[in-house]
């Protein structure tokens, strides 16, 4: 009688824990990365700027790097950090390159407004499962390169000095 | 101790180490008023867990008595206490809740505006309806008061756990002849110590009751539950890389549990269960051997 009574137990535990042990063997977490484009006391004109964004530069995509078992985009957006003239207007378009793949975004903006709210880049389901496509597999691709261009300001004249940070999220999952 | 024990002993130990290592990633994304939110349901797990199962009468041997057994109980987690509102600076977009430590197993980033950089929030490490915790306990009663201890000590590659728990449980109405039933009071103490990342201690105080009906024992029982946790940890700064150590401390969102419950009492054999209401509720089983 005891030892049935201790073998209920023991399976009643061995298969509970059998359910938690499993979900407690990985670790989902979002990375940003962050890119600052930089246009300081300049005649106002169309701007072209370039940047990577590299998941291998970041410290923690390093430290999770070899038990990485999926990764996926989670989201871009453009926050606005200094900006010399509160009315100004124009044409955004953001490129993003990977893998011979292209992404375009663009809208028509008042940069002035994301000195509060973030601008958020909408994407159709089908350029996200591009890009999930492009960093999946152990040999996925991790750096996106980007071609921001503003153009069809107003004012169209002037000097201008506007800061801002282009924010990728990334999500991973990674055993540990 | 036969094979069998070992194992659910062994099973037990790997899901807190498990969960130690599970605990530090996620920690080290949160500061000190935001780990709070995120581990406080944990706290109240380990609350009502160790509250569980410390009683199954009110009746306490006049002279004589020792008692050996194992407690299992499912804590039930109930769907509000898997989610918290974080608590971000200003100029940050709320739109959505932030799981807590049994929340969805995805993480969280909140965007803001201007200097406000992207905000990481953890992942939940399992989203449970209810946690299974066991563990074993003896009872030792001389003269209508019962000593009640539980301990377990463990080392696995380098990491300490340690569970200790410690009550006393008087009868109260051995002092009225011929009361109708069984009343006592009980104060207990347990404390958990996980490496160097929680040091835990929890205090339940208690009114139990109970009748006898032969082989069946009905009981029932009050307590009063608090708990605090010292969560010790390293917290990095995802946007400066900054690193600083951080001690909190996190108290259970305990407070007063009910419980009512049956006992069947072989000679040398009791069988008990019961089910108690509180922060979380508690499903709780016992076999103990009883002399």
């Amino acid at each position: 009688m005891k030892t049935k009574l201790l073998v209920i137990t023991a399976v009643f535990s061995l298969a509970l824990s059998g359910c938690i042990l499993d979900s407690l063997e990985t670790i989902n977490q979002n990375l940003p990365i962050s890119r600052e484009i930089v246009i300081d006391n300049q005649p106002i004109s169309e701007f072209t700027r370039t940047f990577v964004f590299d998941l291998n530069t970041s410290d923690t995509y390093q430290d999770y790097e070899n038990d990485i078992k999926k990764i996926e985009y989670t989201s871009l957006s453009f926050r606005t950090t200094e900006l010399n003239i509160p009315a100004l207007e124009g044409d955004l378009e953001v490129e993003v390159l990977y893998g011979g793949e292209t992404t375009v975004f663009t809208k028509r903006i008042k940069p002035e407004d994301y000195k509060t709210t973030p601008l958020v880049f909408s994407l159709p389901a089908a350029e996200v499962a591009k890009i999930n496509e492009y960093l999946a597999g152990p040999n996925g691709g991790r750096a996106f390169t980007v071609n921001v261009t503003l153009n069809n300001l107003t004012p169209s004249s002037g000097m201008l000095t506007l800061r801002g940070y282009f924010d990728a999220v990334f999500n991973f999952e990674a055993e540990i | 101790m036969n094979k069998i024990t070992v194992i659910v002993f062994f099973i037990i130990l790997l899901f807190t180490s498990a969960v130690n290592a599970q605990l530090e990633d996620r920690l080290n994304l949160l500061d000190e008023s935001e780990v709070k939110n995120y581990a406080r349901p944990l706290v109240t797990t380990f609350t009502s867990g160790m509250s569980a199962g410390a009683f199954n009468t009110a009746d306490v041997p006049r002279f004589f008595g020792f008692s050996i057994g194992v407690k299992a109980m499912f804590v039930f987690i109930p769907d509000d206490q898997k989610s918290f509102t974080p608590n971000l600076p200003e100029g940050y977009v709320i739109d959505k809740d932030a799981p807590t430590i049994y929340g969805q197993k995805t993480g969280v980033t909140y965007l803001g505006g201007g200097s406000n950089p992207p905000i990481v929030y953890p992942g939940g490490i399992t989203e449970p309806t209810s946690i299974p915790i066991a563990f074993p306990q003896v009872t030792l009663s001389l003269y209508g008061t019962e000593l009640l201890l539980r301990y377990v000590p463990l080392t696995i590659e380098d990491e300490d756990f340690t569970l200790f728990g410690a009550g006393l449980k008087h009868s109260v109405s051995q002092y009225i002849p011929l009361f109708p039933i069984d009343v006592a009071v009980q104060v207990l103490y347990n404390k958990l110590e996980l490496s160097d990342i929680v040091d835990a201690s929890h205090m339940a105080y208690g009114l139990i009751v109970s009748k006898s009906f032969a082989l069946l024992t009905v009981y029932g029982g009050v307590q009063y539950e608090t708990s605090s946790f010292d969560f010790s940890y390293e917290y990095t700064n995802e946007n400066s890389g900054e690193s600083r150590d951080i001690k909190v401390e996190i108290e259970g969102d305990n407070d007063m549990r009910g419980v009512l419950g049956l006992a069947f009492k072989l000679p040398f054999l009791v069988i008990n269960a019961d089910y108690s209401l509180g922060a979380q509720n508690v499903l709780s089983t016992g076999i103990s051997l009883q002399f």
